[in-house]
C-alpha cells in the first residue's frame, strides 16, 4: 500500500464532486455534452445505423440479382445502389465505426480521465451524423450518386454526369473525411499524451498502437482523396481541365489519387479491427499475447507498406509492366505483417484451451474469412491473373472477404466483447451463438459462390444478366446466403435492443481481462489514475480495481474545479500537466450542424445560403476556441509527492501537439497536389508553357519576400510580448496578415492573364494560387482572433497558446507557399 | 517532456519505413518519368542505384540500433528496418524479370 500516490482514505465529498463535474447536462442540453465516452458510444450506434442502411441496399441488390433478366430494378436506381451501397459501407461505415471504438475506448483503456480534444470529437461525430443522414436520403429522391464507390471520371465529369448526384458525393463525402481527420487528431494526441502514468510504448495496448497507427495512416492518406475531390468538383463547376485528356489533364490522376487514399483505406479499417482482435484473443486465452512486439511491428510496417499497393487498382490502365510488377511486390510484401498477426493469434489461441465465447466465435470466423481474403489478395496481386478477373465478381469476392473477414466479424466479436463494459448487462451468449453462426454461414454462402460467378466471366456492376451463362444458380445462392447473413445482424439487433443498458451499474469484467478498460468507473472515468507496470495491469494487481476506485491512485478528485485531464509525458507516460476542459456549451454542435449545412447547400448550388451557414459555423468555431486558453491558476498536487502545473503552453502543450498534426495533414495534401502537378508534366508536357511566356521573375521574388516577411513580423510579435510591449504586438500581428495577404495576392495577379480553363497546366498554376489563397486567409482569421485576445488582455508571456498556434501555422505557410512559388515559376524554367 | 527527445525517437524508430518510402516513391515516380520520355535505357541504373543506397541505409539503422535491442524503441527500429530492407529488395526483384517500360 505505501506505493500508493494517495494511501489515506478519500473525503467523502471528493467524489461527489467529481460526478458533479463530469454529470451529463438534462434536457435538449444533452447535445452539448462532449465527453468521449458518451460522444464514442452515439458514433458507435450511427455507424452501425449506416451499416444496416448500407445492408438493405445490398438486399435489394441480391434480391435484382437472385434470377437473371430480372426487371425489379431499374438500371439507374441500381447505379445508385451500388454506389450507395459502398460509399456509405466505406465512408460512413467502416471508417466512423473503427474511430468511434477509439474514441469510446481509448480514454478508459488509456486510463485517461478524456481525450484531449473531446469538443472536436463531438463536432466530427456531430458533422458526421447531419451530412451523413442528408447524404444517405439522397437516394429516396433520385439524386444519389451513380458514379461507383471510388468514382472515376471522365464518367463523372460534367458532360457524363450532368446534375446534382455526383456532387453529392463529392461535396458530401469530401467533408465527412475532414471529420475523420479530426477523429485522427484527437486519436493521435490521446494516445500519445493522455496515457496513464507508467504506461510507456512497449506497454500500451495492443488496440492503442492500432488506432495510432490508424490516425497517422488518415492524417497521411485522406487529405489525397478531399484534393482529389476538390479538383473534380473544380473541374465540374467551373471547367478547370484536371482530368479532361483533351486539355492537358489526365482521367488516370484521379485514379492516382483517389487509390493512394483508397488502398491504405483498407488497412486503415483492418489494423483498429485487428487491435481488437488482439484485445479479445489474451482474454479468452487468459495469457498474454504472443509475439506483442512482432504485432505492433507488424501494425507499423502495414501503416507503412500499404502505402505502396495504390497502383494494383490500376493494373489494367496501361502502365507500364516493370511499375506494374513494383507494386506487384509491393502487394506481396504486405501479407507479411498480416501473417505475423495471422501467426501471433493462432499462437496466443494454442497457448491454453481458450474459452469458445461468442467474442471467441467471432476471431475464429474472422481468421478463416480474412485469411481466404488475404489469399485471394495475392492471388489478384499477381498482375495476369488481375488482367482476367478485373472488375468481375471474383474481386467482389475479395473485396467483401478482407472487408467483412477483416473488419465486420472483429467489430461484431468486440462489440459481444465491451459492451458489459458498457451496460448493465451482457449480450446474451446464447442467442450470440446463433448471431455468429448465421452471419458465418450466411457470410459464406453468399461470397464464396461469387469467386466462380467472377471466373466464370460476370462483371461486377451489372443490374441483371442473361440466363444461360451458368451464372443463375450461383446468383440464386448468393441472395439467399445474403439475406442468412442478414437474418444474422437483425438478431443481432434484437438481442442489443433487448439486454443493452448504459445506465447505472455496468456489468463490468465478466470476461476476467486484464487491461484498464474494465477498471470500475462513470462519467469521469476512472476515480482516480492507476501506475501501469504491465501489458495487463488487472491481472499483475488483483486489489488495482479496487484502490482506483477508492482514489488512491493519481488525481482521485478535481483540483481545479472543473473537467481536467492528466497529461503525461510520450515515451514513459510521467505526469505533466492538467489540462483544463471548459464545461459543455452549444459551440461544437453549432458548429458542426453549419458546417454540414454548408457543404450540403453547396451541392445544390444555393451559395448564398451556404456562406452565410459557412459564416455562422466559423463564428461558432471561434466562439469555442475562445474558451480554450484559460487564464493559467495555481499548480495541483496528485497525489505521490507530484505537483504539476495547470497551464502549458509551448510545445509541451497539447494544444501545440494538434497544430503539429494538423500540419502534417496540410503537408500531406500539398504533397498531393505536387505530385498531380509533376504528374501531368509527365503525361502532357506539350501543355506546359515555354519560358519566355511565364509571368515575370519579379513575381515570383516580390510574393516569396512578402511572405518571408510576414514571417519576420510574426516572430517580432513573439519578442514583443515576451517583453510585454502589447502595442508592438499587435503592430506586428497585423503587419503579418497584411505582409501574407499582399504576398499571396502578388502571386494571383501574376497568373491574371492565364484562364485557369486553358488546360490542365493552368488550373494547376490557378490550383496552386487558391491554396495559397485559402491558407492565407486561415492563418488572417488565426491572427484577427490573437489581435482581439491580445487586445482583450488574453494573450501574455505565459498565457499564450492562442500566439503559439497561430504563429506554428503562419510559419508553415510560409514555407509552404515559398515551395509553391519555387513549382509554379522555377520548375517550367527549370524543365522547359 | 522537451520536443526532442520524442521527436528522436520517432525518427529512429519510423526511419526504415521512410526509407522504403523513398526508394519507392523513387523507383516508381523515375520508371514512370522514364518511360513517359522514351529513356527506358536508364531505368535499369536507376532502380539499382536505389535499391543499393536504401539498402545500405537500411544496414546503416540496423546496425545503429543493434547495440540496444532490449529497449522497446530500439527493437521497433530495428525490425522497422529489417522489414523494409525486405520490401526494398522484394520490390527492385522485377527489375531482373521484366522488361523496362514494355
Amino acid at each position: 500500500m505505501s506505493a500508493l500516490p494517495n494511501p489515506a482514505p478519500r473525503p467523502p465529498e471528493e467524489l461527489k464532486q467529481l460526478e458533479r463535474i463530469w454529470a451529463f447536462p438534462r434536457g435538449w442540453r444533452i447535445l452539448t455534452e462532449y465527453n468521449n465516452t458518451f460522444i464514442g458510444a452515439l458514433y458507435v450506434a450511427t455507424a452501425f445505423v449506416f451499416f444496416l442502411l448500407a445492408g438493405v441496399l445490398a438486399l435489394i441488390m441480391r434480391t435484382q440479382l437472385a434470377v437473371p433478366e430480372n426487371d425489379l430494378i431499374k438500371p439507374e436506381l441500381y447505379n445508385q445502389l451500388f454506389t450507395m451501397h459502398g460509399t456509405v459501407m466505406m465512408f460512413l461505415f467502416a471508417v466512423p465505426a473503427v474511430e468511434a471504438m477509439g474514441v469510446l475506448m481509448l480514454p478508459n483503456m488509456l486510463g485517461a480521465r478524456d481525450l484531449p480534444f473531446p469538443r472536436l470529437s463531438a463536432y466530427a461525430y456531430w458533422a458526421y451524423l447531419v451530412g451523413g443522414l442528408v447524404f444517405f436520403c439522397s437516394i429516396f429522391v433520385g439524386l444519389a450518386p451513380t458514379g461507383g464507390w471510388f468514382m472515376n471520371p471522365p464518367l463523372t465529369s460534367a458532360r457524363y454526369s450532368p446534375g446534382v448526384n455526383e456532387d453529392m458525393w463529392l461535396l458530401g463525402i469530401g467533408f465527412i473525411e475532414i471529420s475523420a481527420i479530426a477523429g485522427a487528431v484527437e486519436i493521435i494526441v490521446g494516445v500519445l499524451r493522455t496515457r496513464a502514468p507508467g504506461m510507456t510504448l512497449g506497454r500500451m495496448p495492443v488496440f492503442a498502437w492500432a488506432m495510432l497507427t490508424f490516425a497517422a495512416m488518415v492524417v497521411f492518406a485522406f487529405p489525397a482523396v478531399i484534393l482529389a475531390t476538390t479538383l473534380l468538383e473544380l473541374e465540374r463547376a467551373f471547367t478547370w481541365p484536371f482530368f479532361d485528356a483533351t486539355r492537358g489533364g489526365d482521367p488516370l490522376l484521379w485514379q492516382h489519387l483517389f487509390w493512394f487514399f483508397g488502398h491504405p483505406e483498407v488497412y486503415i479499417i483492418f489494423l483498429p479491427a485487428a487491435g481488437m482482435v488482439s484485445m479479445i484473443v489474451p482474454t479468452m486465452v487468459r495469457t498474454p499475447l504472443v509475439g506483442y512486439r512482432l504485432v505492433v511491428l507488424a501494425l507499423v510496417a502495414t501503416g507503412f507498406l500499404s502505402f505502396g499497393l495504390w497502383v494494383h487498382h490500376m493494373f489494367t490502365t496501361g502502365i507500364p509492366r516493370l511499375s506494374l510488377a513494383f507494386f506487384a511486390a509491393a502487394s506481396m510484401a504486405v501479407s507479411v505483417p498480416a501473417g505475423i498477426q495471422v501467426f501471433a493469434w493462432i499462437a496466443t489461441l494454442s497457448a491454453r484451451k481458450p474459452r469458445l465465447t461468442t467474442p471467441t466465435l467471432f476471431v475464429l470466423g474472422f481468421l478463416f474469412i480474412f485469411v481466404l481474403g488475404g489469399l485471394t489478395g495475392v492471388m489478384l496481386a499477381a498482375v495476369p491473373f488481375d488482367f482476367q478477373a478485373h472488375d468481375t465478381y471474383f474481386v467482389v469476392a475479395h473485396l467483401h472477404y478482407v472487408l467483412v473477414g477483416g473488419m465486420v466479424f472483429p467489430l461484431f466479436g468486440a462489440l459481444y466483447y465491451w459492451i458489459p463494459a458498457l451496460s448493465r448487462n451482457a449480450l446474451s451468449e446464447r442467442v450470440g451463438r446463433w448471431v455468429f453462426g448465421l452471419m458465418f454461414v450466411g457470410f459464406n454462402v453468399a461470397f464464396f459462390p461469387m469467386h466462380i460467378t467472377g471466373l466464370a466471366g460476370m462483371p461486377r456492376r451489372v443490374h441483371t444478366y442473361a440466363a444461360g451463362y451458368g451464372w443463375d444458380m450461383l446468383n440464386m445462392v448468393s441472395t439467399v446466403g445474403a439475406f442468412v447473413f442478414a437474418a444474422g445482424v437483425a438478431l443481432f439487433v434484437v438481442d442489443f435492443a433487448r439486454r443493452f443498458r448504459p445506465a447505472g451499474e455496468k456489468a463490468g469484467n465478466v470476461w476476467g481481462a486484464g487491461t484498464l478498460e474494465w477498471l470500475p468507473s462513470g462519467h469521469y472515468s476512472n476515480r482516480s489514475i492507476p501506475i501501469v507496470g504491465s501489458h495487463q495491469p488487472l491481472w499483475d494487481d488483483p486489489e488495482l480495481a479496487r484502490n482506483v476506485e477508492e482514489g488512491h491512485y493519481y488525481l482521485p478528485g478535481a483540483p481545479t474545479g472543473g473537467r481536467e485531464a492528466l497529461v503525461t509525458a510520450p515515451l514513459d507516460g510521467k505526469p505533466q500537466y492538467i489540462l483544463r476542459m471548459p464545461p459543455p456549451d452549444w459551440t461544437p454542435f453549432v458548429a458542426a450542424v453549419f458546417t454540414a449545412a454548408f457543404f450540403l447547400l453547396l451541392t445544390g448550388k444555393f451559395v448564398v445560403p451556404a456562406v452565410a451557414c459557412g459564416v455562422v459555423a466559423i463564428g461558432a468555431m471561434l466562439a469555442w476556441a475562445w474558451a480554450l486558453d484559460p487564464a493559467p491558476v495555481a499548480p495541483v498536487d496528485i497525489g505521490g509527492g507530484i505537483t504539476v502545473p495547470t497551464y502549458m503552453s509551448g510545445p509541451q502543450s497539447t494544444s501545440w501537439w494538434a497544430v503539429v498534426v494538423l500540419t502534417m495533414v496540410a503537408a500531406s495534401m500539398y504533397g498531393a497536389a505536387v505530385f498531380s502537378y509533376l504528374y501531368l508534366w509527365t503525361v502532357a508536357p506539350r501543355t506546359w508553357p515555354d519560358a519566355a511566356l511565364l509571368p515575370s521573375v519579379g513575381y515570383p521574388v516580390a510574393a516569396a519576400t512578402l511572405v518571408v516577411l510576414a514571417s519576420v513580423a510574426f516572430s517580432a510579435a513573439g519578442r514583443a510580448l515576451e517583453a510585454g510591449r502589447r502595442g508592438w504586438l499587435l503592430a506586428a500581428l497585423a503587419s503579418a496578415v497584411v505582409l501574407l495577404v499582399a504576398g499571396v495576392g502578388v502571386e494571383v495577379a501574376a497568373h491574371h492573364a492565364l484562364s485557369p480553363r486553358a488546360s490542365g497546366y493552368a488550373a494547376m498554376v490557378h490550383l496552386f494560387a487558391a491554396i495559397a489563397g485559402f491558407f492565407a486567409a486561415v492563418c488572417a482569421l488565426l491572427t484577427l482572433f490573437c489581435i482581439v485576445r491580445a487586445a482583450s488582455g488574453q494573450v501574455d508571456a505565459v498565457r499564450r497558446v492562442s500566439f503559439d498556434n497561430a504563429r506554428l501555422f503562419v510559419h508553415y505557410t510560409v514555407a509552404q507557399t515559398l515551395l509553391g512559388l519555387l513549382l509554379v515559376h522555377g520548375f517550367p524554367r527549370m524543365a522547359g | 517532456m522537451r520536443p526532442g527527445p520524442f521527436a528522436t525517437t520517432v525518427l529512429r524508430v519510423t526511419s526504415g519505413g521512410f526509407v522504403w518510402v523513398l526508394h519507392f516513391a523513387t523507383i516508381y515516380g523515375f520508371t514512370a518519368l522514364a518511360c513517359a520520355r522514351g529513356a527506358a535505357g536508364v531505368v535499369p541504373w536507376l532502380v539499382t542505384i536505389a535499391t543499393l543506397a536504401a539498402a545500405g541505409a537500411c544496414a546503416a539503422i540496423l546496425f545503429a540500433a543493434w547495440k540496444d535491442a532490449r529497449a522497446f524503441e530500439r527493437w521497433l527500429s530495428k525490425g522497422l528496418a529489417a522489414a523494409a530492407l525486405l520490401a526494398i529488395l522484394l520490390e527492385s526483384m522485377p527489375l531482373l524479370l521484366v522488361p523496362p517500360c514494355a
